[in-house]
């Protein structure tokens, strides 16, 4: 080969090498940022162009846009990609405006979590958000805290209170409602009725305007001195030493008084001397329970004030004293079939059961005695909590979490819903 | 040599290689990317974005009721938005963004009017009654005047429906006609009105001469683009009168244009600081009236402000009163002392982002605190003439239908202006 001859294939070598570097960078890059579903359609402009509804990157880079360009405009330097992230995380959780869908922070996460354990702290009380029926436009209504304060407003309800706790002693009862804490409002939509009432009122000549204005600048200064449902359970129910004024209503009366936090433990398997069997559907539950119904030819389940379980606990229980049959079944999301709740190897003994039951009887539990209750296999005492939910629960990163609720209880008549008004009805008569 | 030369070109050509999905979509390299590609930053696998990524999946496939993804992509962004604890930096959907442009421009198309929900005289909402009909809009010149009732559109009986509604039925493509169905000042036969639809620019400014006390009275509404410029016109209305005194009403004014602040000040002063603003680098910003459009303001000004009057009319307010040419009459204002700029996204959302912090010419931080339930601490402008608004009973409670055409505030039942009157005519001495 000539000197040129060299020279010149040295050079398109050279100019070969300079491209694919270049080349190699660009892929380098793609790789880095989308992962391995590296491609050409999937530039990170999905903020920008995102009108797919069919792939999940475009519309999941949609955020890392967003944080891009906070990092370049925000007037303070964003030191922490994970509070965003947990941000964004909060945001589409109460998105979907369901009182057993709920973000929570590193500590609420910490104390919720013992909370199914049994281990509580604050006055020794599980408030649940219950939608208030009293109002239908606010039967669709959520809780969260982010957009819109005063625009919908759950119930702050009592459903479990720890035995021998602060709010024990001073007589909180399940069921009765929280109405404030430290002196602030969790406002209800009572309040928001009675204002309507009389402005209807007004106009049909019975009360005076001067009335009117005095009942909403009333209502207007309670709000201005207001704390939402959300924050109100946390401080019941968050911290282990200090004092907590709390207002609440029971029966229709309103009490307030100062409570000491502290920490009270709610055994999660328990036999009475009355020989009622009180247990949490949490693992391994269901070997006590068996041998707990070791010769018995019949039994008293307590369920009452039965917030949190396990679902595969629940099955386990179901499954020892349940007869071969199908129960229901769990309806998850749109796209898949419901699925039975199946008892296929029963270990039942003949033991006759009565299962007690109150408005605390939620989840898994409320499931439990619908099951139950759907072949009339026990005897169900009270009303359940009517939430007959699957919630599971998810960890963070940075230590926060969140419920999510996966599937929903349905009787596994084939007459459907008029079949599970019956089941309801039944479940309430007994 | 040579070959270190070539080295370092290659070495160049695949940092290029690796920027080019930022040269591409305009942006500058991304350091994070680097630090990721030597191994600074090696959490990508469990980084913000997967943490985000894996919620949004879980909550699309699991959750046991139907999910939008698009509903809960911009729920993500404004959750990621709202952490950041600053409650001006918001992500505004689709919808929300064009409104706000509305608002901020003050041009839209539609009729050129505003409506209000109308009562019959036992409470219930029976259609909508133009409370403003625009000078120079379609519906003024198709006929519709201050005080119609509009009880149909396009033939369609409105009935109870809700204001929000009528007004998404009477908006629509520019050049095409919507059918109105009215009732001339509430009363006799139903007219037909047919309206071109077209580009309007909105009144935000609106004015009053008080002949009883002899003072002006300008009402505006936000500073939009347009509002320097209208400000003027009423302006000019008003000293065809013998003026004792002029009243700027900037209450419920959330703000607008920084810039239009600053038009509307030079009226005032020459040459005077507005605003410095604190950069995100640290860097400070003045904003500083034009040198040569002061108008003579002859007689006492006084403004009128409550806790809704936010941003550019607090800057307004507060900047008058330290060139020491208002009083200020009201209840505190809310306590808004950042700048936001609004970049928009393809799909029609915009995010809108606090990107400086603002302070007043004598240099007053007007920021609002709040407690940790949201309840005000501080901040704001305090009025020099503090006076509670005196609540009134809504129109559709005093069973009578509403006659006044005006939806200007009246000196008889609004308590606030009566006393700013009072105000300016004791500094008119």
């Amino acid at each position: 080969m000539t000197r040129e001859g060299r020279k010149s294939v040295r050079a398109a070598a050279g100019v070969l090498l300079s491209i694919a570097a270049m080349c190699a960078g660009a892929l380098l890059r793609d790789q880095l940022d989308l992962g391995t579903r590296a491609g050409s359609d999937l530039r990170g402009d999905g903020l920008l162009a995102s009108t797919s509804k069919t792939t999940d990157l475009p519309e999941t880079t949609f955020f890392e846009d967003m944080l891009r360009l906070l990092e370049q405009k925000y007037v303070e330097p964003i030191s922490d990609e994970n509070k965003l992230a947990d941000g964004a995380v909060r945001g589409m959780v109460a998105s979907l405006s369901d009182p057993n869908s709920l973000f929570m922070d590193a500590t609420q996460y910490a104390v919720y979590s013992k909370a199914r354990e049994g281990k509580f702290e604050g006055i020794g009380v599980h408030c649940a958000l219950a939608r208030d029926r009293s109002r239908a436009s606010l039967a669709t209504g959520g809780i969260d805290d982010a957009a819109e304060p005063f625009s919908r407003f759950p119930l702050l309800k009592v459903v479990v209170v720890v035995p021998g706790s602060s709010a024990d002693k001073a007589g909180i009862q399940v069921g009765d409602l929280i109405e404030s804490v430290d002196g602030r409002w969790v406002p209800n939509s009572a309040a928001f009725d009675e204002l309507d009432r009389l402005s209807k009122l007004v106009k049909e000549h019975k009360a005076s305007g001067v009335e009117f204005l005095k009942a909403r600048s009333d209502l207007r200064e309670k709000i201005d001195k207001s704390v939402i449902a959300l924050k109100a359970r946390d401080r019941l129910m968050i911290g282990s030493s200090g004092p907590v004024r709390v207002g609440w209503i029971h029966q229709g009366k309103r009490q307030e008084k100062s409570f000491d936090k502290g920490e009270w433990t709610i055994p999660t398997f328990e036999v009475r001397k009355t020989g009622e069997i009180r247990f949490s559907f949490v693992p391994g539950v269901a070997d006590r329970l068996r041998k707990a119904l070791l010769n018995r030819t019949e039994a008293t389940l307590d369920l009452r004030s039965n917030v949190y379980g396990d679902f595969d606990a629940m099955l386990a229980c179901l499954r020892e004293v349940a007869p071969k049959g199908v129960y229901g079944s769990i309806a998850t999301h749109k796209n898949e079939k419901p699925w039975p709740i199946e008892v296929t190897a029963s270990r039942a003994t003949r033991v006759k059961l009565k299962v007690l039951v109150d408005e605390g009887t939620l989840g898994v539990a409320d499931m439990f005695a619908r099951a139950l209750a759907s072949r009339s296999a026990a005897k169900i005492m009270g009303h359940p909590g009517g939430d007959p939910l699957v919630i599971q629960w998810f960890r963070l990163p940075e230590g926060g979490g969140y419920t999510l609720v996966t599937g929903e209880y349905r009787s596994g008549s084939p007459n459907g819903i008029v079949a599970e008004n019956a089941t309801q009805r039944k479940v309430a008569e007994q | 040599m040579r070959s270190i030369s070539f080295i370092v070109t290659v070495l160049i050509l695949f940092c290029i290689g690796f920027a080019w999905r930022d040269i591409q979509s305009g942006r500058a390299p991304d350091p994070i990317a680097f630090q990721k590609l030597v191994g600074l930053r090696t959490r990508n696998a469990e980084g913000p974005e997967q943490e985000f990524k894996q919620a949004y999946n879980r909550i699309l496939t699991t959750y046991y009721r139907d999910v939008t993804p698009q509903k809960l992509k911009y729920a993500g962004i404004s959750g990621m938005m709202a952490s950041l604890g600053d409650p001006h930096t918001m992500f505004l959907e689709p919808q929300v963004a064009k409104r706000f442009a509305m608002d901020t421009t003050a041009n839209y198309v539609g009729i050129g009017a505003r409506l209000a929900q109308q009562y019959s005289p036992d409470g219930k909402p029976i259609g909508a009654r133009a409370v403003v009909v625009f000078d120079n809009g379609p519906a003024y010149s198709a006929g519709l005047r201050r005080g119609d009732v509009i009880v149909a559109v396009n033939a369609k009986r409105l009935g109870a429906a809700d204001i929000d509604d009528i007004v998404k039925q009477i908006l629509g493509e520019e050049g095409t006609e919507v059918h109105l169905t009215v009732l001339k000042n509430g009363v006799g036969a139903p007219v037909q009105i047919t309206v071109v639809r077209a580009h309007v620019v909105t009144p935000t400014v609106e004015s009053q001469y008080f002949r009883d006390s002899g003072v002006g009275y300008i009402y505006m509404t936000s500073f939009s683009a347009p509002t320097a410029e209208q400000f003027d016109k009423e302006l000019q209305k008003l000293e065809q009168y013998p003026l004792k005194g002029l009243v700027i009403d900037v209450r419920n004014n959330p703000g607008g244009y920084l810039d239009t602040a600053v038009d509307l000040l030079s009226r005032f002063r020459a040459n005077k600081i507005v605003v410095s603003m604190k950069m995100r680098d640290g860097s400070v910003s003045r904003e500083m009236t034009s040198a040569n459009e002061v108008h003579p303001f002859t007689y006492p000004v006084v403004i009128l402000i409550n806790g809704e009057s936010a941003s550019a009319a607090e800057i307004f307010a507060g900047a008058l009163r330290d060139y020491k040419m208002a009083t200020l009459v009201g209840e505190h204002s809310y306590g808004k002392a950042s700048v936001q700029e609004v970049y928009p996204f393809k799909d029609g959302s915009s995010g809108k982002i606090t990107i400086a912090r603002y302070y007043l010419p004598l240099g007053a931080d007007i920021s609002r605190k709040v407690d940790e339930d949201g309840t005000y601490i501080s901040g704001g402008l305090e009025p020099d003439v503090k006076v509670e608004y005196q609540e009134r009973l809504p129109a559709e409670l005093t069973g009578k239908p509403e006659t006044r055409t005006s939806d200007l505030p009246d000196p008889a039942t609004d308590n606030q202006l009566k006393k700013a009157i009072e105000v300016v005519l004791s500094k008119a001495g």
